[in-house]
Formats: C-alpha cells, structure tokens, sequence
C-alpha cells in the first residue's frame, strides 16, 4: 500500500468505526462510557498540550471544567438560556479564570506551577460548595439537555455525536496549532525557552496562550457535562479529579494530542473496572480505585516516562514529513548597513555580580561587515560579555548600541527584533523536532500568524515561505539531507551548524557566535570558516567568541581580548598576536 | 469581637501553626535534599492519629499490616533492581530488616493492642509502626527516579498520596477518630485557659525544632544533610551516600508526620483523608518560604495557622479558600523573587 | 609495586546521545602525576567524571589492579579515588570547616582532627578562614578548599579538573606547587588542564586529547619539545613568536 495513504486510510476507517458504536446493540451502559470517555478526552488533551508540550504541570483542571459547567448550569437554570447558548459565556468565564490565574502562574519555574494549580484547585472547590447560589455541596440540578429541532439529546447514543464531534474539532484545531508558528515556539518552550526568547518569542505569552487554551477545553468539556449528567455539584470538580486528569495525560504520553484521548479512554475504563471490583475484594465502599491509580502514576514515571502513547504510535504508519515548497515566494530581506557603517558600539559595559566584578568597564566597536573575534583565557568575562550583548543578562553599568539604538537591558527577544541573532555555547535545540523545525524557529519574528489563524490553516501560506527560508539556510549550510531527522539525532558540531542555519533565518543584521567550532572536525572548521566569510562578503556582520585561535586568526578582521573581566588588548590578529600583555595572559607558566 | 475572643482566636491559630510548622520544616528538610516535594507527609499524620485511636479502642492498627506488606514489597523491588545484591549476606540483612523486624512489630502489636495499653506505649508504638514507612516509600518510590526532574519527583509524590490516601481507606475506613489528649484538663495562664494537649503541642513542637537544628548544626550526619541538599554533586564526591541521607530524610519526615498526627488528634476528628489538608498547610507555609528557608518557614506557619482561626471566626464556610487562595499573591510575590535569582544564576 | 595506580581500557562516555570520550586509554604508575591536555570540549573533563562514576561509561576502570567500573561514586570514594571537579561543587553555604569535615565523612572521628591539621598546614590561608563560609571565598580560596576537602578523605589517586581555571597566575604558581607537594607526600595525581605550559612542567607523563579520542602519548618533557604540541598548545597558535621562556 502507498505509504502516504495509509494514514489517512488508517484515519477514515477508525472514524467511520468509532462513528458506528453507537449503532451496535451495545448495553446503554457501554455508550454512556464512551461519553465519560470524550469529556475526559477534551480535559487531557488540553493538559497533553500544557504538559508534555509547554512543559507546564497543572493538577487543577477540573476546577475550569466545573467552571465551565456551573456556568452554563446557572444560565440555563437560573435564566431560562438555551443550552447551546451558553457556549460563549462558559468560554468567557473560563478564559477570563484562566488569564487571571496564568498571568501569576505560568511564570513560576517548574514545581511552583504545579503546587499552585492544586491550591486553586482545592479554593475553587470549596467555593463551589460553600456559595448559596450554587446551591452548596448539592449544587444544581434540573438542567436542560441539548436539544435540536425539538428533540432533546437524553440518551447517550444521541448525545454520543454531540460530544465526539467536539473531540474531532478539539484534536483537529490541537493538531493545527502544533504545526504552526505558534506551535513551534509552544514547543520551544520545553527546554526551558531561553533559545525561543532569543528569536523573538515572547515566551511568557506563548505558556499563557497554551494555558488559557487547555483551560478553554476543560470549559467545553464541563459545558457537556453539565448537560449530558443534567445536574452539577462540586465533587467532580474536585483535586482528586484534578489529579486523574494529570494521570490520563502523563498515561498518554507527552506531546502527542492522540495520547490524551488513548490516556483518557485507558483511565475511564479502567475506573470503571476497579470502581466494580475492589469493594468487592475489600468489603467496603470507597474509592479504592486511587490506589491502583497512584501505583500506576509512579509506575508510568519510573519506567516510561514518555507515556504509553508512542509505544502504540509504533505500531502505526509513519507521518509524513513536513513538505518544503521550493516554489514558495522568500520572505522579506532586511536592508543591510553598508560596509563599514559603524553597527555596534559598546561603552563601559560592566557586570557585577554581588562583590565579583565579571565584565569590568569593557569598551570595543563592531563595523558592519567585520569579523570581530572575542577571545581570552577561560573565565576572562566572554561569556558574560556575550550575554550582555544578547539581552540574558542586564548590564550594572555602561552602553551598548546597536545601529544607534541603546539595547543594554533589553530583554533578548526585542534585541532579536533589531536584527540581532545568536547561537548557543552549549547547544539549544529541541531534540524531539526535526532540523527544519528547530530552523523555522529563527524565521518567528518573519510571519505573524497567530493563534486562531494557524488552528483555521489561515496560516499556510506564510508557513510554506517560511518553510522554504529554513530549508534554504540548511541547504547553505550544507545540512540538506539532515532535514527531516530529528535534531538530536545529528552529531554535536552539526548541531552547531543548525544553530547557524537557524540564526540565519532571522536574517540578521549582525551574528553573534559563542564557540561556533568547538567539537568540530578538521574539515568542518574550514567549511565553517568559508561559509563565515561569505557572510561577511554578503554584509552580515559577525561577533565570535572562539578558543580555536588557528581558527579566530585566519578569519577575523579585528580581535579583541580579555582578561579577569578586563580589555587588555584590542587590534588586528597579527598585532595582537604580538602583544605582550596578551602573552602573559595566556602563557603565564609556572616557573 | 472583643479582646478575648481575639486571644483565644490567636491562641488557637498558634498552635495549629506550630504542627503547620513541624510539617512545613520536614517538606522543606525532604525537598531539599532529596528534591521531592513530599505531599503524602499529611498522610502520615492521618496515620499517627488513626493508628493512636486504634491503640486506644483495643484494635490492631491497620498500619501494622500495611507496615509487613510495605517492607516485602520493597525488598522484592529492591532484589528485583539490584538494589540489593543477590548475596546470602545481603539478601539475609535484607530479610531481617524489611521482612522480620516489621512482622515483630506486627506481633508486637497484635499482642499489646487488646490489653490497651497506657497512652505512651501506644504512642511509641505507633512511632515504630510508621516511621519505617517513610524510607520504605523512598526506596520504592522515589529512589529508582533519584535524577528524574523535580516535576516528574512532584507527580510521583502526588501518586504516592493517591496510592496511600486509598490504603487509609482500606485500613481504617471511612470513619473520623478522636484521641485522648496527652495532657487532660485547662490550666490558665494568664488571662487565659489553654488545655493541656495544647501546651504538649507547643512544648513538643518546640523540642522538635531545637532538637533538628541540633542534629543539622552539631552532627556530621546532619552536616551531611545539609551537604546534599545544597550541592548533591559535591555531597557524592566526598562519598556521602545520597541514597542513605534520603532514607534519613523521609524517616524524618514519617516521625515528624506521625508525631505530629498523635498531637492534633485529641485537637480535631481525624479520617483517613484529614491529612492531606493539614499537610498542605505546611505547605503553604514552605512555599511561603521558598521551599528553602526554615526559620522564615516556621513564621509562616504560625501566621497561616492565625490566618485560618480568624478566618473560621470570621467566614467559617470560606476558611479553606481563604487559607489556600492566601497561596496565589504569595506566589507573586515568589515570582518576581524566582525572577531575580535566574538572573543572576546565568 | 606492581599494578599500576589506575588504568583506563577503551573508555566511552557521553551526555545522551553525543559520546565525548572515545575509546580512550591510559596508565598512572603508582606515585606518579599524569598529564591530559587539550582544547575546551576535547572530552577531558568528561573522561575525569567517567573514571569517577560521576556519568555513566563503558569500558574498564582499574584502580590498583581491582576493577571499580561497577561500583558508584561513594564507593570510588571509598577506594582512595577523589576528584577535584572543574566547578569545584563546594557547600556554599556552610563554613570552611565543615566543608573540610565533611570531606573527611567516610572516615569519621579521629581521621577529622588529624585532616584538619594536615589540611590547614598545607593551606594556612584555610585556617584562617575556617569559620567563614565557602561561598564568599575568593577563587583561590575555593580551589584550595576544594582540594583540601579532597584530601581530607586521605585519597590514593587525586584527579584534579582545570585546577588553575580562572585563577591569576601567581595563584596558579601556587596551587602548582602545592600539586608537586603532593606528589611528594605520596599521593598520584592525574591533571587535567588547559594551560598545557604549567601541566607539562610538572607532569611526569602526558596524554593529548582532541575531539574524545587519546591522540598522542609521552613522557611529558619529550611532549614539550614535540613541535606539534609547540603549535597547538604551547604557541599563541602558530602566529607568534616563540614565546620566551
């Protein structure tokens, strides 16, 4: 069979089957299962994406599904809506909770986010309990169904569509965001976002975006609920559910949108299956089912940590790779300074951290279409300088400029924007996306889609030029073949290389590179050194920190050197080279 | 609100606080040097208190049992990963500490419990019952995934309370317990009565704390805590076995859990669910803190526990959601301090 | 003495997928201070921390004729192996003295007092600061705890990473010295250093090392004359003059 239909072919059959179920003369009960099993479905997956996407851990999920559901319970209710009706509002209420909550939260580093997310979790549900209005812990009940042309949604085979249907658009509009601009500095987000800031990405905006987003399809996923179950109350809403969400989710597998429905259909089931059998065993009612529950989370992290979701994505065909359309009009070029036209400017700069002075009143300049070479003993304040310049750190003192702009202080992201582009000391890429993706990156700040475009594919136009640009620079770099391999499957100085690659996609106006040959072979250090000098030739300007002085010599047009946080030395290699003090910095023996 | 109920109100919110603190102290204690942000410690503290009350009422604790099956199960892991090697020796030693000295206790236990024993017996008792638990659920928890991020520690934490929350259940059932107090009868100080569980409370809290600060300050071992949780690397380097301080770090944390759990039980009723709320409250108080600091995190504690009283006076249906909400401005607040330290770690 | 202090057997080690040592090979002879020099990320560090169990590695470690690639850190520590790691990994916010004890942790008791004294007589400069905490000692105060913290647990084979890294080259002068004096007292040493001049003019033996594989061998005087560690290592990359010495 053609290897490219089978996916598809693969897709329609299990739709049309699953779209059979409930047709079969399956007990009432089986169906009403698979209803359970599509609410849950719409909660993981947004907590696939929050999790094993963004990196970000929530236990309290549920608490946007109650949300939602007490929303559209106290409309219909209380006022008589329509249950269709009150879609928008129970979108409403969650975004707004979720915006709220996010904006403190989703800047919190690692654990934080989780122990906050069960602390909401715990107040929201005691407030559902304790409110009047919402009728306290025997909440509301008497809801409407969903109806349509008169006909009320009661049974669960009727109400089967309704709820699979939305599953379908939540996993179609995941899927969409993922392959997208949007999603690619969501999934950039993982390793910490410290290379997605440098191109631009507002990372703190994509985790919310993310945020607010899973929130969104808990609130969908309580807006059925309240509906289809026709009462609410507090329980289901509670921590204990928050943290069967989580199990579906990490059960599934991280980053794959499938693995939240599969978490979500293996967690139900089985529920179901314990909720039967161990009061049976044990003799008493109680929820029993959280100790298998627990067992298998810890399980799950001990020995598969990826979740059980790729072990079956095995099994299927696999996806086709991302297509290049060579055909694709290029993206925008900036205009380049002209040769010699003085680009960057630093005055003073210096950093101190506590007592240590690390960069102490450093002062050089940068001409367009120079090769500068930033060098020293280890610990001279490189490093440090060079994070100055890109807006990881901010400066104690002095200026730096950037085509007449002072950029000391910026965040790296906004000194993105000015053209400015950077490549890692230790690596920083996405090693589970491929090459091309991990280039597209640098190409953030050329397209604008955004996030409602990029679910409707409104996006694809400027995704296959942007698409095209990312090819082009790895075809430059001479990594084509690698394209569509995942990154950390490439050796070390490749992956270097694809650093620069991504950089170049920015289309910079000056690159900045932090030990670009370290790790290189012979060969690839001259290919290296060519493919710099050409760069110059076509006026892109280069600052490089290097240890490689065969390297540094033959390329660069101007050095500058450091000691102990201080300039020592500044000139052509061949002067420097000569220097005195120089020598003893790196000389310095013993005896 | 007069003058006296705002005492009274203080003096009770000061001594929840003070166990609020125990826990906060022993979260702070596990997760610094094990990294694992220790949620199911609340359940030791249901578990102190029921297995108490079970003394009391003549029946053989729940935990007994839980205690041999928990201690088989480990071993078996631990031979099973190679934990412990497949020596007579070591496959012996390991018998006689996982399998034979639980099932001692067992006897022990089921031998003492019907003649109902004097309070401080059963107390020690349920000491030894549940401060084995702790490194037991280290090792068969958390140690295989010693290097794993302190998320994926965190979720597995949350697993453990889900797994031991349900063993309560199955253990000591539905039902909440109350047990005698320590100390019976109100003593006045000052303009007011304090009941005598409650100056336990605060006299045991007290030694506690002077006694961990003793053991971090003057010991080696206790160094060799500390020395792990500011820098595991350099702790292995000087060969300090960082399996062996999280073992001693959630022994800690069992004794402090069930401790804690033996006071507060004549305090409040107290179900197999109970301590997951209470624990939780330490925990506020160590994020308050900054899972790092103790003496800031006692403070805290102290403060959460006024906060709770006044806010039971006040809006007693809302107390839960005003002491957890209170976590939301504090992690602003430890945000934009979070912020700062990443700068300056670059 | 017959078994060699340390031997390494076709050692391979990485981080994930990427191996940074290859294959590599080495002897210390008993007594001895062994040289591996190289470009930053030649793999130098990464090959201390295999032969340490720092990370994970295949291929033979053999200490004093008894293999140890099974065993992990703490017990390495245990066989007289310490390691002096690149970033020192002090307890910053404990006092000098307790930084010292602790090195002495799987000793104990009397192995305190006694390291302490032998410690503070080769480090004067500790003693004086023994209350003070680690983290606000200067970097050449935090080089010398590190490695009286390393002596404190009596080591056999002392591995020293980039012990000059950072530090002025009157420090450096004297943390040299203090290496010789170590190897007086008995003690292997196996260094790993960028300023391949200093490493070579104390070193008995040198092993070069270029992208994780051993590229050259030698007593280390005749390294030192070696044109090609003249041009790499020891020139300012060829394009000086040669340096006086």
């Amino acid at each position: 069979m053609n290897a490219l239909l089978a996916r598809p072919l693969l897709a329609a059959i299990v739709l049309i089957g699953f779209g059979a179920i409930p047709l079969l003369p399956l007990p009432d009960f089986w169906i009403t299962l698979w209803c359970y099993i599509g609410l849950s479905s719409l909660v993981a997956i947004g907590l696939v994406l929050l999790t094993g996407v963004g990196g970000m851990t929530s236990f309290g999920q549920a608490a946007f599904v109650g949300i939602g559901a007490y929303t559209s319970a106290v409309l219909t209710t209380r006022y008589g809506l329509s249950p269709w009706l009150t879609l928008p509002a129970c979108l409403l209420t969650t975004g707004i909770t979720a915006t709220l909550l996010g904006l403190v939260t989703v800047r919190l580093s690692g654990h934080f986010l989780p122990l906050g997310t069960i602390a909401w979790g715990i107040s929201i549900f005691y407030l559902f309990g304790n409110i009047e209005w919402l009728g306290r812990y025997d909440g509301l009940s008497g809801l409407p169904p969903f109806s349509i042309a008169g006909h009320a949604l009661i049974d669960s085979r009727s109400v089967f569509y309704v709820i699979w249907l939305v599953v379908l658009v939540a996993v179609v509009l995941s899927e969409n965001l993922l392959d997208s601009r949007t999603g690619r500095a969501i999934r950039a987000l993982r390793g910490g976002g410290q290379a997605a800031e440098s191109f631009g990405v507002a990372t703190h905006r994509a985790k919310l975006v993310v945020f607010v987003y899973a929130a969104l399809l808990a609130g969908v996923s309580g807006w059925l609920y309240a509906h289809v179950q026709r009462a609410v109350s507090p329980s289901p809403f509670g921590v204990n559910a928050g943290i069967e969400y989580l199990l579906m989710a990490v059960l599934g597998g991280s980053g794959h949108v499938l693995g939240g429905v599969f978490g979500a259909t293996v967690v139900t089931i089985l529920k179901d299956h314990l909720q039967s059998l161990l009061p049976k065993l044990i003799g008493s009612d109680g929820n029993f089912e959280t100790i298998v529950f627990g067992i298998l989370m810890v399980g799950i992290l001990q020995f598969a940590r990826q979740g059980l979701w790729p072990m079956v994505l095995r099994l299927l065909p696999a996806p086709p790779p991302v297509k290049v359309d060579t055909s694709a009009e290029p993206l925008p070029r900036r205009p380049l300074p002209e040769a010699g036209a003085p680009l960057l400017a630093v005055d003073k700069a210096r950093m101190q951290f506590g007592g240590l002075v690390a960069v102490n009143d450093v002062s050089f300049a940068l001409k367009a279409g120079e090769i500068v070479g930033l060098i020293g003993p280890n610990g001279a304040g490189k490093s440090t300088t060079f994070n100055l310049l890109t807006g990881v750190l901010r400066p104690t003192a002095g200026s730096i400029k950037f085509l007449g702009q002072q950029v000391a202080g910026l965040p790296a992201r906004l000194i993105a924007g000015q053209g400015v582009a950077r490549t890692f000391q230790h690596v920083k890429l996405v090693g589970t996306m491929s090459v091309i993706e991990n280039v597209a990156i640098g190409a953030h700040l050329r397209g604008r889609a955004g996030v409602i475009a990029s679910m409707l594919r409104f996006d694809r136009a400027e995704e296959k030029r942007i698409l095209r640009e990312a090819a082009a620079q790895l075809e430059r770099v001479g990594l084509r073949e690698h394209l569509h391999k995942p990154a950390s499957s490439l050796a070390l100085g490749q992956q270097r290389v694809v650093e620069i690659a991504r950089a170049l996609c920015l289309d910079p106006a000056m690159l900045l590179l932090d030990e670009p040959a370290a790790g290189l072979r012979f060969g690839e250090k001259q290919q290296l050194a060519a493919l710099l000098s050409q760069l110059r030739a076509e006026g892109v300007s280069i600052l490089l920190v290097e240890h490689d002085m065969d390297f540094v010599m033959k390329l660069t047009d101007h050095l500058v050197v450091l000691d102990f946080g201080q300039k020592i030395a500044e000139g052509t290699p061949a002067a420097v080279s000569k220097n005195p003090a120089v020598l003893e910095a790196y000389l310095g023996g013993v005896t | 609100m007069n003058a006296a109920i705002a005492l009274f109100l203080m003096q009770d919110g000061v001594i929840n606080g003070a166990i609020y603190a125990l826990l906060g102290v022993t979260l702070v204690l596990v997760f610094t040097v094990t990294r694992v942000i220790f949620v199911p410690q609340g359940e030791f503290v249901a578990w102190g208190a029921l297995t108490l009350a079970a003394f009391e009422a003549g029946t053989t604790p729940g935990t007994a049992w839980l205690l041999l099956a928990l201690g088989v199960v480990t071993a078996i892991a631990d031979v099973l990963r190679g934990e412990i090697a497949r020596t007579p020796q070591a496959l012996l030693r390991a018998g006689l500490r996982d399998v034979v000295l639980p099932a001692l206790l067992v006897g022990l236990a089921v031998w003492i419990a019907p003649q109902k024993p004097p309070l401080w017996i059963a107390g020690l008792l349920t000491l030894a019952l549940i401060v084995p638990m702790g490194p037991l659920v280290y090792r068969l928890a958390f140690a295989p995934m010693a290097d794993a991020s302190v998320l994926a520690l965190f979720i597995a934490a949350i697993g453990v309370h889900f797994t031991l929350t349900g063993l309560g259940l199955v253990f000591f059932g539905a039902e909440g317990f109350r047990t005698t107090p320590f100390i019976a009868g109100v003593f006045p100080i000052g303009p007011l009565p304090f009941k005598g569980q409650s100056l336990v409370v605060l006299a045991v809290t007290a030694i506690l704390l002077v006694g961990l600060w003793l053991f971090f300050e003057r010991t080696l071992l206790g160094k060799a805590l500390r020395a792990t949780a500011v820098n595991r690397l350099g702790a292995r380097l000087v060969g300090i076995p960082t399996l062996l301080t999280g073992r001693i770090a959630f022994a800690l944390a069992s004794a402090i859990g069930a401790l804690s759990g033996m006071l507060v039980g004549s305090l409040t009723t107290i179900a197999y669910d109970s301590g997951f709320l209470i624990g939780l409250k330490g925990f506020v108080a160590a994020i308050a803190a900054g899972l790092a600091s103790y003496p800031l995190t006692v403070a805290a504690a102290i403060a959460v526990g006024i906060l709770e009283s006044f806010s039971a006076f006040f809006a007693s249906a809302f107390k839960e959601v005003i002491v957890f909400a209170l976590i939301i401005p504090l992690l602003v607040w430890r945000s934009l301090a979070a912020r700062h330290t990443d700068e300056e770690e670059e | 003495m017959s078994a060699p202090m340390l031997r390494v057997e076709n050692l391979s080690a990485g981080y994930g997928k990427v191996e940074a040592v290859r294959n590599a090979s080495l002897a210390l002879p008993q007594g001895s201070i062994v040289t591996v020099i190289g470009a930053n990320g030649a793999g130098k560090t990464t090959l201390l921390n295999a032969v340490m169990g720092v990370i994970p590695s295949r291929g033979d470690v053999v200490l004093e004729g008894t293999p140890v690639s099974a065993l992990g850190i703490e017990a390495r520590v245990g066989r007289g192996l310490c390691l002096v790691p690149e970033k020192r990994e002090l307890f910053g916010t404990m006092s000098v003295e307790d930084n010292l004890r602790l090195g002495a942790y799987r000793l104990g008791g009397g192995a305190i007092a006694s390291g302490l004294e032998e410690v503070f007589g080769r480090f004067p400069r500790l003693k004086e600061r023994r209350a003070q905490l680690a983290g606000t000692l200067s970097g050449g105060e935090r080089q010398m705890l590190a490695m009286g913290r390393a002596l404190m647990a009596k080591p056999r084979l002392l591995m020293l990473d980039e012990p000059s890294l950072g530090l002025a080259p009157r420090i450096v002068k004297d943390i040299f010295d203090i290496i010789v004096g170590l190897k007086a007292s008995g003690v292997s040493i196996l260094l790993v250093e960028q300023n391949a001049r200093a490493a070579l003019q104390v070193a008995d033996h040198a092993y070069v090392m270029e992208l994780g594989e051993i590229t050259l061998q030698g007593p280390a005087a005749e390294l030192s004359a070696d044109p090609r560690i003249i041009e790499s290592y020891l020139g300012f990359g060829g394009h000086a003059a040669a340096p006086a010495s």
